[in-house]
């Protein structure tokens, strides 16, 4: 199992959002997260990220076999876990490329590989550049500064593609894309998808899973998974929205 | 009767010999003298000393710097040369000049790159009318201790219509090893009509051991010149060090500092410049980056006396540990100077919840038709960037060290001498990481 997440409870100043949450990803699939604002998606991609504003009270969460719980922020995405940001954050007087190589050589020191230095890192980024589409002037900006909203959500699927992880939690990487951005935003993901990678994608439309097709849908409200299914769970939601899902779970209770 | 701390000045002042000295400067020193006896060590009932404590500075007997001569070898200054200025440095060790130490060759004609006891051997008649000319400190305890007592410094003549490519670097190198000394350097730079230079001071501390370092600077930019002046002060963690920089620009003129406080248990680093003519751009921007128990004190005063100037101010301010960070920034526009343009800022970086600061951005408009903006910000690292920059696996030490280079790069990238740039770059971000 790449990702497996028991009956997490997690607040954030004393106040429950995560209320008993289960979800196991494997190597190679593709998982969905749909559900209203405030269901606590970020909270969840964020716990997995390692954020500090959130405690978990109870459950458990391993990553190939290992308590992820153990590890801070920067372990963690040392050991593969990415998380792109539903908002990204500027960073003022750090350069884009700067910024990414560090990154990139935190994580070959820790695979006891070579750092590359600027002119080689710069060789190794333009290349995932044409991934994301994005203009080579974006390097030298400082990281994400007056970027539009789609330019950031592309340099975070561009850090993605430099980074390799082999968990990926997209939190919300479509929202506020026109159809053009969010082909190549797909098209980034789909880059990633292999057998040993799994991707968590959070997401409020069921329109980027026209681009990037998942192996599993999962609901979410009110701090828990409630439904479960395939992808044609996504167009369902799409027709009928979350409140039938709400009152069967009622029904069944 | 003046306090000790200002006796002892006085003493070794009358004691100086003015056996070389021309008539203008006897008079000087002796009516500096006569003026130190009215004098006291300001406290913080004094509206400019307010947050500044000089306690310890003033508690601390000193000796002439003749007492505590220092040598070093080219070798062990070595890793503060400039290459840039390989043929135009001068060297002071605590306080004296050191002709082996320096280098000036191959200047442009008639430029004037010396030391004072060098230039008593030329032509000293050549800066008497800059020495004293802008009064502004005149009552002032620590630039009458300078003018009492100042036998040496950099002198720096530039004649109209020249141009220098290269820096000139003026470097003062204090031990207080060999005793607790005090030294007044008087720095004279002045550069002619449509004349370019750029000028490195610098002060630069080793060993443990008090030393003070007084200095005066009397900096002239002629009509339609250009002067890049860009100090680095890291005198060492136990020393003194106070500076007035008189500022006097001319119409057309182009001024440019950037002063970066990185050492002395206590420093203080003031500017006063006065717009003398029109059409003037002058910038102070500044970067004081301390720790531990160090205090560094800034006040500057931008006096727009005539129509059409401007100027500009960003003072950067990082404080980690218990140290204490204090900025003045006066910016004065009289009655006549109408169509002035300044911009003022001044951004603070708290790095513990020890560190203190005290800010005080001013305008004094008395025109009516200006641009002038000014503001101050005081904040932490957010945890947001943080959280973003650990989440690509960079370790926290790591971060803070990124981030907190970040905020002072705006300020570094001020400086357009590469070596000197690069090796603050550097020293920023080594100091920031645990
Ligand atoms: N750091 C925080 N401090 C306090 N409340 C938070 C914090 N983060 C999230 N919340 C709250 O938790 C709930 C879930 O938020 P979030 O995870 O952002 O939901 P979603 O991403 O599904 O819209 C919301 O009510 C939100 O206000
Ligand atoms: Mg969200």
């Amino acid at each position: 199992m790449l990702l497996e997440i028991k009956d997490l409870k997690a607040s954030a100043e004393n106040t429950p959002i995560l209320k008993g949450l289960n979800l196991s990803v494997k190597p190679g699939e593709v998982h969905a997260i749909m559900g209203p604002n405030g269901s606590g998606k970020s909270t969840l991609a964020k716990v997995v990220a390692g954020h500090p504003a959130y405690e978990v009270t109870s459950g458990s969460v391993s990553y190939q076999g290992e308590d992820l719980l153990e590890l801070d922020t920067d372990e963690r995405a040392r050991a593969g876990v990415f998380l792109a940001f539903q908002y990204p954050v500027e960073i003022p007087g750090v350069s884009n490329a700067s910024f990414m190589r560090q990154a990139y050589n935190a994580r070959r020191e820790e695979e006891g590989l070579d750092e590359l230095d600027p002119l080689e890192f710069d060789d190794y980024v333009r290349e995932q550049l044409k991934i994301v589409e994005m203009d080579p002037a974006f390097l030298d900006r400082s990281v994400n500064v007056a970027f539009s909203g789609g330019e950031k959500k592309r340099n975070e699927i561009l850090q993605m593609a430099v980074l390799q992880p082999k968990l990926a939690l997209l939190d919300e990487t479509d929202s506020g894309l026109d159809i053009d951005a969010l082909r190549v935003v797909a098209g980034g993901i789909n880059s990633l998808r292999s057998e040993d990678k799994g991707i968590v994608l959070v997401t409020h439309y069921q329109r980027i899973l026209n681009y990037v097709e998942p192996d599993f849908v999962h609901v979410m409200t009110n701090g828990k998974i409630i439904k479960s299914g395939g992808k044609e769970l996504a167009l369902e939601l799409e027709d009928r929205g979350y409140d039938w899902i709400l009152e069967e779970k009622e029904g069944a209770a | 009767m003046s306090s000790t701390f200002v006796q002892q000045f006085i003493e070794q002042g009358g004691a100086r010999s003015t056996d070389r000295l021309p008539t203008w400067w006897k008079e000087f020193r002796s009516s500096a003298l006569k003026k130190l006896e009215t004098l006291e060590v300001p406290t913080r009932k004094d509206e400019e000393w307010k947050f500044l404590k000089l306690k310890t500075l003033a508690k601390t007997s000193f000796v002439a710097e003749s007492d505590a001569a220092l040598s070093l070898s080219r070798e062990e200054i070595a890793a503060r040369l400039l290459p840039e200025s390989s043929a135009s440095t001068l060297v002071f060790l605590n306080g004296r000049f050191s002709s082996e130490l320096s280098r000036v060759d191959e200047l442009p004609e008639d430029v004037v790159l010396t030391n004072w006891q060098g230039l008593l051997d030329q032509d000293p008649g050549l800066v008497r009318d800059y020495v004293g000319a802008n009064d502004f400190w005149k009552d002032d305890l620590f630039y009458n201790l300078n003018g009492a007592n100042f036998e040496d410094g950099a002198v720096v003549l530039i004649p109209r219509n020249t141009v220098l490519e290269k820096p000139l670097h003026i470097l003062y190198v204090g031990s207080g090893k060999e005793g607790s000394y005090a030294s007044h350097p008087r720095n004279i730079i002045v550069a002619g009509e449509n004349a370019e230079a750029t000028v490195v001071e610098e002060y630069d501390g080793r060993d443990s051991g008090a030393y003070f370092h007084n200095v005066v600077n009397e900096i002239s930019v002629g009509a339609n010149a250009t002067v890049k002046h860009f100090k680095v002060q890291r005198d060492s963690t136990d020393a003194f060090h106070i500076a007035r920089n008189l500022i006097t620009v001319s119409q057309d003129a182009c001024y440019d500092a950037t002063a970066i406080n990185l050492g002395a248990s206590v420093s203080r680093n003031d500017s006063y410049a006065r717009f003398e003519g029109q059409n003037i751009d002058c910038t102070l921007d500044g970067l004081v980056h301390i720790r531990g128990s160090q205090t560094s004190d800034t006040h500057t005063a931008l006096d727009h006396a005539q129509p059409n100037s401007r100027s500009f101010q960003l003072h950067k301010v990082i404080v980690d540990e218990g140290a204490h960070s204090i900025f003045n920034g006066k910016i004065l526009v009289r009655k006549d100077a109408q169509k002035t343009s300044s911009n003022q800022l001044n951004q603070n970086l708290l790095l513990s919840n020890k560190a203190h600061i005290d800010t005080k951005p001013q305008l004094e408009i008395l025109a009516d038709d200006v641009i002038c903006s000014h503001g101050a910000t005081v904040g932490q690292l957010s945890e947001d960037q943080f959280f973003y920059l650990m989440s690509r696996g960079i370790e926290r030490e790591h971060a803070r060290a990124l981030l907190t280079y970040a905020f002072a790069a705006e300020v570094l990238e001020t400086i357009t001498v590469d070596s000197l740039r690069n090796a603050l770059e550097a020293e920023v971000l080594a100091a920031t990481v645990g």
